[in-house]
């Protein structure tokens, strides 16, 4: 029950599809999704193998939750060896796809091997098969889901697919579904890509089951009604996405800008939620078109937008000038801030193009943001650049790079290194706004000091993802503590890491825990799934699955001075705002958070951890 | 007539012109129940497009209640999404005063219940697959594993897709007023200026 017990082994080098018993026991410790799939890549891959070799393995999960009615109830996970930073990759996805996979009977999809051709993977509830993807490659993710839904007369087959950058390679390609949700980060498309697996289509119509229906049907309306009556996920995001952060975060002095050289971007205005909600001239209409949800969603943050028609990206493309998915916070900040574009059309055209062929608006902006830089220092120039004139604030330069990255053409090839790679390439590796080759996310250390921690010590990179202090320091969720301070910090990061992986292998959105606890979670995850699972028991899962992402870092050559920061974070105070003339304290956090984690001075997980944590 | 009805909306099987008219299909339609005085006003669902995020919260209520398990395929409710406009629309039966699914029953499997809701009883419905055809919506659906169709049927006056919209986008509301939401709308847009209160 919740579970649906049964994965699904694709070997791309065979050409063969297997169906084995999911591990119960393994999902007793892990719970689901992030945490079981890193259990099966655990075990089943070489920690140092080349994330891009046939070795690798790439896993599709869902949770024990997903697919059911639970509020956000259906996320799944991409699980495999980062093409982008070469540790422990996870990311997660909303829209349809994860209910899907679920309704089709499968917790994972275990993907290894390499097709000799490129194919799709079809799956049909219990029956699944690899079919030549021919007519697919070249294509973008867009018209890929567009093509299999008209060639298999199914509207509603779900498809989760890489563009043309996860071919070409580009380090942080995604995987998309829906259209516009993605599996966005570490490059997870890009090791797709290298498996010449071009798509997933699911149809599934099993039904998903749970232990007790009707103590769940009491859970998750006791949960739901918590999300509505939260300001924050009841409120905020449902009107304004994500991208009420944006003012909010420039206030605090937290905003990073133009390659993290201040922490307040003078644009901030031109590129939030209140800009997307105004009337622009041509047409009187606003940039925002309404707002969505993904599957079982009640707090609906996604944002539908349009490019202004008159706008010079989209006034002779007719095709885009639809509307599609909008601007969220991050994708904003790095197209924006990091690259000091103050264009909103600019900005959403660009996001439109990580969404039709697939990669992450995150690690792109920021690359941008760093190769900006490096024009402006006289690094880089119009040769290298292709005559495209790299400079802060420029909208052209941006759009036309994100097509090119696209496509993986011209400086956008350069471009889809990232930025550690590109930045090493010029002599120039400090200019690279990254943790483990994982470009930072929209919260600038200096200014939110646990975020800098989060970000040195989180597992899959640079990723808000892993530990959202910000909750706490900036929203006062669960309660307020001063970003200004390290204090306490070792602690919330640590609080943080471990209940977000729960959250992460649960099948549920990370956003629920704005208004969520565990002890909202629990009682829903124990009428759900076999066994008993009390609040404390998933925090020790939480705990567990942590140490075994970084036992697996670890193993694959990490080490504690991996777990740091760029220079300019740790040696250049902010210069303006709250934050001003603070550096990171990372280093008074650092030994504080190991020992809290039970690790050795070297950030190593003792035997003694271990072994309580039965790893 | 029926048949003649049948065909000026254009549905051209003959299959569907024989179930028209054959004895069940010209049976007289029992009009819903409505009920006046102290007892209870007939209701319907209300569906506001412009409320609905897509979330399947009322596909997913109707499936758990109807088949206890999570399965929108078998929800008696749908959710259509128009991608290029970013817009929700659900879509459920609408309880025809005159339902074209009942008339083409050949077995009457089809009766109206107390609140006008238009049920079928599956010991006697035969999986002939004719309501579907007949109903101009769409809204009747046949479902292979079990070999009988599937329909709305207000869950007995406490429908679970109106509970679980987090958006009020799905109310049950009384059966005369359905329009009133957007007449007031409009009211206040033809009326710039003024701000309505009723």
């Amino acid at each position: 029950m919740a579970w649906a017990g049964k994965l699904l082994r694709v070997n791309l080098s065979k050409g063969t599809c297997t169906s084995e018993d999911l591990n119960k026991d393994w999902a007793q410790k892990y719970l689901g999704q992030r945490g079981l799939a890193t259990k099966y890549l655990v075990e089943e891959i070489d920690p140092k193998v080349d994330p891009l070799s046939p070795d690798n393995k790439m896993i599709m999960t869902t949770g024990p939750l997903t697919g059911t009615t639970c509020s956000t109830a259906g996320r799944y996970s991409v699980i495999t060896k980062g093409a982008l930073t070469g540790a422990i990759a996870c990311s997660n996805s909303g829209g349809f796809f994860g209910n899907e996979m679920k309704n089709a009977g499968w917790d994972m999809i275990i993907f290894e091997g390499k097709s000799k051709k490129p194919v799709y993977l079809l799956v049909q509830n219990g029956d699944a098969e690899l079919v030549d993807a021919s007519d697919y490659w070249g294509k973008s993710c867009w018209d890929t889901e567009e093509g299999l839904k008209a060639k298999h007369g199914d509207p509603f087959i779900r498809v989760a697919s890489i563009g043309v950058s996860g071919e070409k390679g580009v380090k942080y390609a995604c995987i998309v579904n829906d259209m516009d949700r993605a599996a966005g980060r570490s490059g997870v498309g890009t090791v797709m890509g290298s498996k010449n697996l071009k798509a997933v289509a699911i149809r599934g119509t099993l039904g998903v089951r749970v232990k007790d229906s009707k103590r769940f049907s009491g859970a998750v309306k006791a949960g739901k009604k918590v999300l509505a009556e939260n300001a924050v996920t009841g409120e905020g995001l449902p009107a304004y996405g994500t991208q009420v952060l944006m003012n909010v975060i420039n206030e605090v002095g937290a905003l990073p800008t133009r390659n993290h050289g201040s922490v307040q971007f003078d644009g901030a205005h031109d590129i939030s939620a209140e800009a997307m909600a105004e009337p622009r001239k041509s047409d009187g209409k606003p940039n925002l078109v309404s707002n969505a949800a993904c599957f079982a969603c009640t707090i609906a943050c996604q944002r539908v937008a349009t490019v202004d028609r008159t706008h010079y990206t989209v006034k002779d493309r007719p095709e885009y000038q639809k509307a599609s998915g909008g601007l969220e916070y991050e994708a904003a900040w790095a197209l924006g801030a990091a690259t000091g574009v103050n264009d909103l059309d600019a900005l959403t055209f660009a996001n439109f193009i990580c969404n039709e062929q697939g990669y992450d608006p995150i690690s792109f902006g920021a690359t941008v943001g760093a190769a900006m830089e490096m024009y402006e220092a006289g690094v880089i120039d119009d040769k290298v650049t292709g005559g495209i004139e790299l400079k802060f604030g420029n909208a052209k330069a941006l759009t036309d790079l994100a097509e090119l990255t696209g496509k993986g053409e011209g400086f956008g090839a350069e471009i889809g290194l990232g930025s550690k790679l590109l930045c090493e390439k010029y002599g120039k590796a400090d200019l690279s706004m990254s943790v483990k080759g994982q470009e930072f996310p929209a919260y600038d250390g200096r200014g939110i000091q646990g975020m800098g921690l989060a970000y040195a010590t989180s597992n899959r990179g640079a990723c808000h993802l892993r530990g959202y202090t910000v909750a706490s320091e900036v929203l006062g969720i669960p309660e307020k503590t001063d970003p200004l301070v390290t204090d306490g910090k070792a602690g919330l990061v640590k609080a943080f890491q471990d209940a977000t992986a729960v959250f992460d292998s649960a099948g549920i959105c990370v956003f629920t825990s704005f208004a969520w606890t565990l002890e909202d979670v629990a009682p829903q995850i124990d009428a759900a799934c076999e066994g008993e699972w009390s609040v404390d028991r998933l925090l020790e899962v939480g705990e567990r699955i942590w140490n075994l992402e970084r036992k697996f870092n670890m193993d694959a050559g990490f080490t504690d001075k991996d777990d740091t920061l760029p220079q300019r974070l740790l040696k250049d105070a902010a210069k303006t705002g709250p934050a001003k003339g603070l550096t990171s304290g990372l280093d008074t956090m650092l030994p504080e958070y190991y020992e809290l984690r039970g690790w050795t001075k070297q950030g190593v997980p003792s035997n003694e951890t271990l072994s309580r944590l039965a790893l | 007539m029926d048949s003649l009805q049948v065909a000026s909306i254009g549905y051209s099987s003959c299959w569907v012109k024989v179930a028209f008219l054959s004895p069940a299909g010209t049976k007289k339609i029992k009009r819903a129940a409505r009920l006046k005085g102290d007892e209870q006003l007939l209701k319907s669902l209300h569906i506001n497009p412009d409320k609905c995020t897509g979330c399947y919260q009322c596909v997913l209520a109707c499936s758990e209640v109807k088949t206890d398990s999570f399965n929108p395929i078998k929800s008696r409710i749908q959710v259509f999404k128009f991608e290029d406009e970013g817009r929700f629309v659900p879509y459920t039966c609408t309880q025809c005063d005159e339902a074209w699914c009942q008339k083409a029953c050949p077995v009457d499997a089809i009766s109206v219940d107390g609140l006008g809701a238009k049920v079928i009883n599956n010991a006697l419905c035969v999986g002939c697959k004719v309501c579907t055809i007949a109903c101009p919506f769409g809204t009747v659906n046949y479902e292979a594993d079990t070999g009988k169709v599937i329909k709305c049927d207000l869950c007995g006056g406490d429908p679970a897709c109106a509970a679980a919209c987090p958006t009020e986008a799905i109310t049950y509301v009384n059966a005369d007023t359905t329009g009133f939401d957007k007449m007031r709308a409009w009211a206040g847009k033809t009326d710039a200026g003024s701000h309505a209160t009723a």
